[in-house]
């Protein structure tokens, strides 16, 4: 796939004014469809989707004064040009080379030593960042994702009267809990191991 | 795919709802504004179950909706969940990891998941049921308890641990053979197979398995040893690298006869892959 170039400050000025009149909210939307790319193209299996979604912001920047001319909304510009990107990536026959770190050669006794370390700091970042959630919204957490079946779905719907809410909106509460975990992890095993193994980077806006 | 109307007036005006307009607004309270056709949808598109069509106008909503980016991320959750508990139905479980699970990202969220799943799993730690009781206790009865205990200790535990030492003493020395895969599933057809010589003047022979060239990212492998007979037994693996994985096989469970080892793949759900082609060796 042939890569675009990256665009001058005047191109990215006029992108930026482009999306809004005011700079703060430009960047904003600029910054958010950046990181909604990413998921697109993470949801199209692309491995490299970070990588495609900065083509897709510099090709956009690039071409800007066409741009301005041929479209009117900024998300079906974005989209179209991310369905291009797509398109050569899959006719890319380079995009195999870029695979995940290989692991790390170990005897079986050292492999298996690792891995108890591995769990042990695992369950103590989790049980620290689990211990940094309000009182209510731990007992909320552990009790939405405790249990299985039939007992799960009874203790979720006691959830949702005690906390007054509806059973979606109990969901994304119990959702955004867990995000906040997984960032709260990312960060206590990046402190203990160095920043080499990340569960899950973050893309989404709060 | 129907959308959930939603009365704008109730929506608060922040820095989202100027970017977006109030239909994307995103609340700090959560909000029902994505329905149940639309949670469907997010859920055939991150399996690969949607037309072209279909793939094209969730994906144009993913880019402008905050609700319904959120109700992705929340479906992705929710599928990683479901695949560890056993509940994708054989379509969906197909979906998942030709396609869903292909982003690093992925597989990431699913080590997380386990993480959750083992840390929530565990019950809170007991209270002290014996302390009081033990506490009242008086102070020769405490220490002969206390002796007693650590005469037990010292007696079985000890003795046991002689024992098992004794009888799973690791092999020190090893034989080491490298072999390539073969995808003639014939031997006769022309595998030169490699040959070992008995004695091995050695614990174990240690075999590295050269991998085949694949871009497809794996958790691990596993590694079976068919004799002449067609008896598969499995393999304890030794090593795992990027090139290759190595097996043990000790000195007193060799013996003379042709074999096979078959490799396979296991993916990040721990599904199990056969890797096309067999490690063939001889000992003599």
């Amino acid at each position: 796939m042939k890569k675009e170039r990256d665009p001058t400050p005047e191109e990215f000025e006029k992108l930026l004014d482009w999306l809004d009149a005011d700079r703060e909210v430009a960047g904003m939307k600029y910054k958010t469809f950046h990181l909604r790319l990413i998921r697109i193209f993470v949801s199209r299996g692309c491995i490299d989707a970070e990588t495609l979604a900065d083509e897709v912001m510099n090709r956009v920047a690039v071409r800007i004064e066409k741009v301005v001319e041929t479209y009117e909304d900024p998300a079906r510009c974005f989209q179209g040009f991310a369905e291009r990107v797509y398109l050569e990536w899959l006719r890319d026959p380079k995009r195999s080379e870029v695979e995940p770190a290989p692991p790390i050669l170990l005897d079986e006794g050292e492999q298996k030593e690792a891995e108890r370390e591995e769990c042990e700091q695992e369950d103590e970042c989790l049980t620290r960042c689990m211990g940094e959630l309000r009182a209510a919204d731990n007992e909320l957490f552990r009790r939405y994702f405790q249990g299985e079946k039939r007992a799960r779905i009874n203790v979720r719907k006691k959830l949702a009267e005690e906390y007054r809410l509806t059973a979606n909106a109990l969901r994304i509460k119990a959702h955004r809990l867990r995000r906040r975990l997984r960032r709260c992890l990312n960060a206590c095993l990046d402190e203990i191991r160095g920043p080499l193994k990340q569960f899950g980077a973050e893309t989404h806006n709060n | 795919m129907a959308r959930k109307q939603i009365d704008r007036n109730s929506e608060p005006e922040t820095l989202w709802t100027r970017l977006f307009g109030a239909e994307t607004g995103r609340n700090k309270q959560p909000n029902q504004a994505v329905s149940t056709d639309d949670q469907d949808a997010i859920r055939q598109y991150l399996l690969g179950q949607l037309t072209p069509d279909q793939q094209r106008e969730v994906e144009g909503r993913l880019l402008t909706e905050d609700d319904f980016f959120e109700e992705l991320e929340i479906a992705e959750d929710e599928l990683i969940d479901e695949r560890l508990a056993g509940k994708l139905t054989e379509t969906e479980r197909a979906g998942f990891e030709q396609s869903f699970l292909a982003a690093p990202e992925r597989q990431e969220n699913l080590r997380f998941s386990r993480i959750l799943g083992r840390h929530i799993s565990l019950p809170p730690p007991a209270p002290p049921l014996l302390l009081p009781w033990w506490n009242n206790q008086s102070y020769l009865l405490r220490a002969a308890a206390a002796v007693a205990a650590v005469v037990i200790v010292v007696g079985i535990l000890i003795p046991a641990t002689w024992i098992y030492r004794t009888r799973t003493k690791p092999p020190q020395t090893f034989a080491d053979l490298t072999l390539l895969i073969t995808t003639t599933t014939n031997r006769a057809a022309g595998v030169q197979a490699t040959k070992v010589r008995l004695p091995l003047n050695a614990d174990a022979l240690r075999i590295a398995l050269r991998l085949p060239d694949s871009s497809a990212p794996v958790a691990g492998y596993r590694v079976e040893l068919v004799n002449d007979n067609g008896e598969k037994t499995p393999l304890e693996m030794a090593a795992q690298g990027a090139q290759a994985v190595s097996v043990v096989i000790p000195a007193a469970q060799l013996e003379r006869g042709q074999y096979a080892l078959k490799l396979f793949a296991i993916s990040t759900t721990g599904a199990e892959q056969p890797i096309n082609g067999n490690y063939f060796f001889t000992v003599e």
